[in-house]
């Protein structure tokens, strides 16, 4: 038995426990003595741990690759960043261990205030399109990547300081005008190796990462 | 004071709206640092690079019918990569100092005038030159910027029209021996190898290329098959310890203009030890010394003067050294060479580029999956538009010389013409063009879309004499030198201000829109030469008059010749991300690997490799003896200038030395100078010198680095006000005719 089934079986034991209380407590006056004392258990404490716990397991949880990759669109994408013989900047990152967990978060998390909101609108926008299924692959990525995602890590490094032409167009850089990605390879499969139907595409979706994750 | 509960609600109730609008309001606005601009692009179009011969696939964002934003294609052969020049593209269309209208040189300076006052006064000179002096004073000079309809147009004008074979252009400076190198060996020019071979070599031999600075997206595409495969090796040749060199494992520097003692060592090396292909050999390839056919025993007699021991002092390496290289050339698993300038211009550029060919010949690095010689090219569209045209004093269209009388009855015939229209006598190549403006054999002549009067070598010399000649310039740019010499300026577009076809290094057609207007009254250089044979009443035979009426011409014209690409239709560039030639047919996919069977449709079926284009279907290996460059160290010049280009600027800086971005990380041009070379002249970093040639002399600041080898100085030449080619000497090869840029004998004074 794993962890997670353990949790489980806790949780119905626990949710048994609080059926038998509130027929005791409905059994009781109102103004007993103990529905005072479970009262503010009941309306305030359990509710607050509950939101917190759920925000808590949504907001960590979805940093992690497993998470990322429960679409399948996005299993060429993992699958890739583990194959040592890839050279993508992703599968360079992970498998040198320049970034060492939450692999997907570390490069996309340009989410800021604002940009927390409008992640999870994206989100939110991906899910319905997943599952309603009106979406084509290969996927794209519209918009502009944000450099910063770059930056954080590489701005101030030795190497990244010694070009010149990093300077010149600093302001571009920050400001993602001119993409990091330009110059310096390609960060995943492109969307001619995502595209069903390819040789590419099958090798891409066999990785073994997502059959683990799949496996019930 | 009195408040009422009901004012103490309220208070609070505006308090917590106006602290949480606050801090709302202030997550909306942009920070210094705020990383993501939104996409200003309202429209992606396809198109090609302006720079170099990649030719990588770019994706342009339009908003008001102006350029805003450029990516690379993710679809195109590039893969989504660009360089630091090809991201800052959209500046290109900004750029101040564009030519807006024709001018004419009158007393001394240049005064706007109408179009049809320019082009009526520019076709009276062609005429009454033509009247006085002939075909043969009237000539062209062409770019690998053109596009193709372009340089077929001019070709086709000239050639056929006005019976002149003076069409030359800045690709004699640039990789005129690289395509007789390709020809000699096999037959026809252009590479049989493509990009895709990168991701299968296991070994790359790069000699004279500083693909790090001047094909930046294609270097980092072999670092990435390193990255992969940490067997991989990349080997680099060259002077002066490049960007390149810094990633190589194994780094030889010889002196310049030694290099083919290298080649012929090691094949010396090769023979010697046993590993060469004989197979291959025997099935493919036939020997050609200087006194006629030979064998393999004639070649191992040759290369007995080449053993590394005896050549190797000369160069100023280590033998073993030679051993290492010919040993993991041979015996990787697949070899690719990549060669630009090094080994182009120079006075042995032929003899290097017959050996590079014969060392892939030799050992059977060649027509597999990342076994191949590649030539890199410099500019766009040098391999479509000029090599494949045939605009080139000696060539005609299609791998076709006017030397040979059979080719000039086809090209005839398929033009139109009555025999004999096309002169039998090769017209001027660059570098007498330009003697023969200044001594009168040419009296009219048009420039397009290059800048001799920035490339050309001993240019003090040059530029004194062109005067004497009625020149014709159309450019974009008017700060461009060769302006100074022009009687007659044309505003010319640029980039995607006008349509047409790129062919890159890799044999494929691209196709660039027309997307925005040109600036002012600037026309494309495809009207420009329409309009010119309009008024020379050649419209009879420039009957073609929009790229996609010359594109279906010129097709047509390739079908059935070695080069077929009649499959390559204007609806296919529009639809694809370019293709490869040979493709005969609509449907056919385009020819990664020529000679390759199975992926070249014009090799036999059943033939796996066949060398069609000598007629005995055979690959040509050459022994090349070496002759020391004419310009060695003396006691009056005891240093050895080269010359070359940095990252950020490409070709003479027109156009990327006005891109601040650029401009200031390239900085001036300036003179590299060995740390050891500096201690003996008391040279610092920062010293002004003078370089000092036989032919002219130029002051720069001095940079003190361990990048050239000792003995030896570099100057990029895209500074428009420091004119290296000032310095450089003016010899050429004697087959191809491209100069020698890599080595000039020189003295340096401190000022």
């Amino acid at each position: 038995m794993d962890i997670t089934t353990a949790i489980k079986i806790i949780g119905m034991v626990v949710i048994l426990i609080g059926i038998i209380l509130c027929i005791g407590v409905s059994k009781t006056s109102l103004y007993s003595p103990l529905y005072k004392r479970i009262a503010p258990l009941a309306f305030l404490v359990v509710p607050f741990f509950v939101v917190a716990l759920g925000n808590y397991h949504v907001l960590e949880g979805s940093q992690k690759v497993s998470s990322c990759v429960r679409c399948h669109v996005m299993a060429p994408m993992a699958n890739d960043m583990m194959d040592p013989q890839s050279t993508t900047l992703a599968a360079r990152h992970y498998k040198n261990g320049w970034i060492v967990s939450k692999q997907c978060f570390t490069c996309h998390k340009d989410y800021g205030l604002n940009g927390t909101i409008k992640a999870k609108l994206d989100g939110f926008r991906h899910l319905v399109k997943y599952t309603l299924r009106t979406y084509e692959e290969p996927t794209r990525f519209v918009g502009r990547f944000n450099n910063q995602n770059c930056l954080n890590c590489h701005r101030g490094t030795p190497n990244f300081e010694a070009i010149k032409s990093h300077h010149t167009i600093r302001n571009r850089l920050e400001t993602s005008q001119t993409n990091c990605t330009h110059c310096h390879g390609f960060p995943h499969p492109t969307p001619l190796e995502r595209t069903p139907g390819t040789a590419r595409y099958d090798e891409l979706m066999k990785g073994e990462m997502v059959h683990e994750r799949r496996r019930p | 004071m009195n408040y009422s509960r009901r004012d103490i609600l309220k208070l609070i109730g505006l308090g917590t709206l106006s602290l949480g609008g606050g801090v709302a309001l202030s997550g909306c606005l942009p920070t210094a640092k705020s990383g993501s601009t939104p996409v200003l692009a309202e429209e992606w179009r396809r198109g090609v690079c302006r720079f170099c011969g990649t030719g990588c696939g770019v994706m342009i964002g339009l908003r008001d019918q102006k350029v805003v934003e450029v990516k690379g294609d993710e679809l195109a052969h590039n893969r989504g990569m660009l360089c630091v020049k090809g991201s800052l593209l959209p500046e290109i269309l900004k750029l101040p100092g564009r030519l807006q209208y024709p001018m004419i040189r009158k007393n001394e300076t240049l005064e706007r005038v109408s179009w049809d006052e320019a082009m009526t006064l520019v076709a009276e000179r062609f005429e009454a030159v033509l009247r006085k002096q002939g075909p043969k004073a009237v000539a062209f000079y062409g770019s690998g910027q053109l596009f193709t309809e372009e340089s077929y147009t001019a070709n086709k004008l000239f050639k056929a029209g006005l019976r002149s074979n003076n069409v030359d252009g800045n690709p004699r400076l640039c990789m005129a021996s690289a395509a007789f190198g390709y020809v000699k060996t096999f037959g026809k020019d252009e590479p049989m190898g493509c990009y895709e071979d990168i991701e299968h070599a296991t070994c790359f031999f790069l000699i004279g290329a500083n693909s790090y600075e001047c094909h930046p997206v294609l270097f980092e595409r072999i670092l990435l098959r390193r990255r992969q495969n940490r067997q991989v090796k990349i080997i680099v040749v060259d002077p002066r310890r490049t960007k390149t060199a810094s990633y190589a494992d194994h780094f030889i520097q010889p002196l310049p203009g030694t290099d083919l003692l290298l080649l012929n060592a090691m094949a010396h090396v090769m023979l010697e030890d046993g590993l060469i292909d004989q197979a291959f050999i025997g099935e493919h390839c036939r020997f050609q010394g200087n006194d006629g056919p030979t064998n393999l025993e004639g070649f191992r007699l040759f290369l007995q003067d080449y053993s590394p021991e005896k050549v190797a002092p000369e160069m100023g390496i280590a033998p073993s050294q030679i051993r290492e290289i010919a040993y993991l050339f041979a015996r990787s698993k697949a070899t690719m060479s990549l060669w630009t300038m090094g080994l182009n211009q120079r006075t042995q550029g032929v003899y290097l580029n017959t050996m590079m060919n014969s060392l892939h010949l030799i050992t059977g690095q060649i027509c597999r999956p990342g076994a191949t010689p590649l030539s890199l090219t410099g500019q766009g569209n040098a391999c479509g538009g000029v090599r494949d045209t045939g605009s080139l004093a000696h060539l005609l269209p299609a791998g076709r010389l006017i030397k040979k009388p059979k080719h000039r009855a086809e090209v005839e015939k398929l033009w139109k013409l009555p025999k004999g229209t096309i002169s039998p006598e090769p017209g001027y190549h660059a570098m007498e063009l330009f003697k023969a403006m200044g001594d009168g054999r040419v009296g009219c002549a048009l420039i397009m879309a290059s800048n001799p009067m920035q490339t050309l070598p001993d240019l003090t010399a040059v530029r004194e004499r062109v005067k004497k000649c009625f020149t014709i310039v159309a450019e974009p740019f008017e700060d461009a030198r060769t302006l100074e010499i022009a009687d007659v300026v044309l505003p010319a577009a640029l980039w995607v201000e006008k349509e047409g076809v790129y062919g890159q290094t890799e044999r494929r057609y691209q196709l660039l829109e027309k997307l925005v207007d040109p600036p002012g009254e600037a026309r494309s250089d495809l009207d420009i030469l329409i309009d010119l044979a309009k008024r020379l009443k050649l419209d009879r035979i420039i009957t073609a008059h929009s790229p996609e009426a010359v594109w279906k011409e010129w097709i047509d014209f390739s079908a059935g010749s070695k080069y077929d690409f009649s499959g390559i239709t204007r609806d296919r560039l529009k639809e694809e991300r370019g293709l490869q030639w040979p493709c005969p047919t609509v449907d056919h996919p385009g020819t990664k690997r020529r000679f390759v069977g199975g992926d070249d449709p014009l090799v036999t079926p059943g033939k796996k490799v066949e060398f069609y284009g000598n007629k005995d279907k055979k690959a040509v290996i050459f022994l090349r003896p070496y002759h020391p460059a004419p310009e060695r160290p003396t006691k009056k010049f005891p240093l050895l200038l080269t010359t070359g280009r940095v990252l950020e600027q490409w070709h003479s800086g027109t156009i990327t030395d006005k891109i601040k971005e650029l401009s200031n990380a390239s900085g001036r041009g300036k003179v590299e100078i060995n740390l050891q070379d500096a201690h003996r002249y008391g040279i610092k970093m920062g010293t002004r010198v003078k370089v000092v040639s036989a032919f002219g002399a130029l002051t720069l600041n001095a940079v003190v680095t361990d990048t050239p080898k000792a003995g030896v100085l570099f100057v990029a030449f895209f500074d428009a006000k420091r004119l290296i080619n000032q310095v450089v000497a003016p010899h050429y090869d004697a087959i191809s005719k491209q100069p020698e840029f890599k080595v000039t004998a020189v003295r340096i004074e401190k000022v």
